[in-house]
């Protein structure tokens, strides 16, 4: 009862996350175009991210770092559904099935993808503010742990799926 | 598989139906029929038991290895 309660919970947090990151990414879009026209929007383009000194270096290489920036925030998007449907999927009684697996195989997937996107993020935006003494805003990469765990998971839920499978054909 | 399920046969010979076996060894009859049809991967000895003691027979008569 506990558990089924805090699942809820979870589901309703993971909702937040998800629109709350879509809203994040749509508005650093929204602003980069905007900014295409006019520098001024690029000093703000979500709650006091600033690349106007960025912008003004280069367009092309501004356009990358919002790319970037989308791509992390969207992928981010994308792990927050996946967890959703994770936990819409996860039946408390049987909890080892398929879909569960493939889910947890898909945000460990995501993760790891979200690492190398972060990582090749940093490096671009380190070699360009080093070198143009430029202001530094990083993303966090130091979750790729989690991937490796959640992929160990789901090889236990894959074992699990056997085991269940095999006491359910017990007569 | 190597194991045969002969309860087919064991049930012709006694000439119970799956069904009245089924509620006398209180299992459903979905089971039985995956115990019939060899989708079972494993047998209680209680079941086994009560099916024994249900047709009055042997395990032997109802389990058989083949070599593959």
């Amino acid at each position: 009862m506990k558990t089924a309660k805090l699942l809820k919970i979870m589901k309703f947090f993971s909702w937040l996350a998800f629109i709350g990151l879509l809203i994040k990414s749509g508005a650093i879009l929204f602003t980069y175009v905007l900014s295409i026209g006019n520098a001024e929007f690029s000093k703000n383009l979500y709650e006091g991210l600033n690349l106007f000194e960025y912008r003004n270096y280069s367009f092309v290489q501004y356009s990358f770092i919002i790319l970037y920036k989308v791509g992390l925030f969207a992928v981010e998007a994308y792990i927050a559904y996946l967890v959703i449907q994770l936990l819409q999927k996860l039946n408390l009684k049987q909890p080892f099935n398929i879909d569960v697996h493939q889910l947890m195989k898909r945000i460990s997937y995501s993760i790891f993808y979200l690492w190398i996107l972060a990582i090749v993020h940093n490096a671009h935006v380190q070699f360009l503010a080093k070198r143009y003494n430029f202001e530094m805003v990083l993303f966090s990469s130091d979750f790729v742990f989690l991937s490796v765990i959640i992929f160990i998971f789901a090889q236990i839920v894959k074992r699990g799926i056997d085991i269940q499978s095999e006491n359910e054909l017990t007569i | 598989m190597a194991i045969i399920v002969n309860l087919d046969v064991m049930l012709a010979k006694r000439k119970i139906k799956s069904k009245d076996l089924a509620e006398i060894i209180n299992i459903t009859s979905a089971n039985l029929s995956v115990l019939k049809s060899g989708k079972a991967k494993a047998i209680r000895f209680s079941t086994l038991e009560a099916i024994c003691k249900a047709l009055n027979c042997q395990p032997s008569d109802i389990l058989e290895y083949v070599n593959d």
